[in-house]
């Protein structure tokens, strides 16, 4: 995916799989995907564990490959859409106690926009 | 009553506390306070204590547990009563995943949902959810019972060797080697009795059973493709 970005023009600095992840999405969306697309063709296009976590100028989402095995926790309130890998790091957030905290379902992306409503779309199997 | 603060105390010595009770301890019923999501809280306990967590775990709380009740008012962390041997672990939010990784015995109660890879490789202990439980659960159980009120994710029982597994709901789709398996009395008797154990609300009669259809058990080349 790294070599095939590259002859693409995508610009990579670091041989991390990490930035592959990054690479792919921002490649995506200068295609004219839009965030929640680009998360969606991941899952298709990306072959191994992975949990995204992306923040754009307006809008939030996140995608995790269908194996997920790395750990995942979100927290929701009426104020704000949080992420985290455990528990642990959301219990100083303001309301904790009474926010709907929840695990992320494998190969689905959810979505959350300042202009739109929440959106979680699963992949067909 | 013990009460017990762990933002203030901290935990190691809420740990090495609780594990120097002894078994003829009159000081049975503990209380932990602020738990926050904290790792590894009453884990290696062998005494009948009553653990009463008020708040949301993080990983691997009643891990090896013996003997102990441990409730959780909230929410549990990853690999929750990993390899326990016995007692009870009753989580009274959601679980997060492998929860009762490896256990040997007792009993898991959890009231909301169960994540992935739940009694994953699971050796004698039983464990019900009221909800539904994720994908990949029981993979590679042993033994024991996995009891669901709610649906299974995919690939339930997945190279499971013996374990029984009971849903009422919907499973996703069976691993390999797990199978469909006929209600027998002794199962709907079986059923009657950890419900009503657990405190959860299911009839027996509603549950599908599924369990190890036995053919991965001795290498055969016909079964490659399903290692």
């Amino acid at each position: 995916m790294r070599r095939r970005l590259r002859r693409l023009g995508v610009h990579i600095e670091t041989e991390n799989d990490t930035e592959v992840g990054a690479a792919y999405l921002t490649w995506r969306m200068q295609e004219g995907a839009t965030l929640g697309q680009a998360m969606e063709s991941a899952l298709e296009d990306l072959d191994g564990f992975f949990t995204f976590v992306v923040g754009t100028k307006d809008g939030f989402g996140v995608v995790r490959d269908p194996i997920a095995c790395k750990p995942a926790v979100m927290a929701e309130t009426d104020q704000y859409v949080a992420f985290g890998s455990e528990y642990r790091a959301l219990v100083n957030l303001p309301g904790i106690e009474k926010a709907r905290v929840w695990e992320p379902e494998p190969a689905t992306v959810y979505f959350w926009s300042h202009n739109e409503a929440p959106t979680s779309k699963e992949k067909a199997a | 009553m013990q009460s017990f603060d762990l933002e203030a105390q901290g935990l190691r010595v809420l740990n090495s506390t609780l594990n120097a009770q002894s078994t003829e301890t009159n000081q049975t019923v503990w209380e932990v306070t602020n738990p926050k999501g904290s790792h590894a809280i009453a884990v290696g306990l062998d005494a009948p204590l009553e653990v009463n967590v008020k708040g949301s775990t993080g990983y691997y709380c009643g891990g090896m547990n013996k003997q102990a009740t441990i409730h959780v008012h909230g929410s549990a962390g990853p690999g929750t009563g990993e390899n326990m041997m016995s007692g009870k672990i009753i989580i009274e939010g959601d679980a997060s995943q492998y929860l009762g990784a490896t256990a040997h015995g007792g009993l898991i109660v959890v009231k909301g949902n169960a994540s992935s890879r739940c009694g994953i490789s699971m050796k004698g202990v039983n464990i019900v959810v009221q909800g539904n439980i994720g994908h990949m659960s029981a993979f590679m159980g042993q033994s024991g019972n996995l009891v669901v009120c709610g649906d299974a994710g995919d690939a339930l029982g997945d190279s499971c060797y013996e374990a029984r597994f009971f849903v009422r709901g919907s499973v996703k789709s069976l691993g390999a080697d797990c199978a469909k398996k006929e209600m027998r009395p002794e199962h709907i008797e079986f059923l009657r009795e950890i419900i009503a154990e657990s405190g959860v609300d299911a009839k027996p009669e509603e549950f599908t059973r599924y369990g190890s259809a036995r053919t991965l058990y001795n290498f055969d080349v016909d079964n490659a493709g399903a290692y």
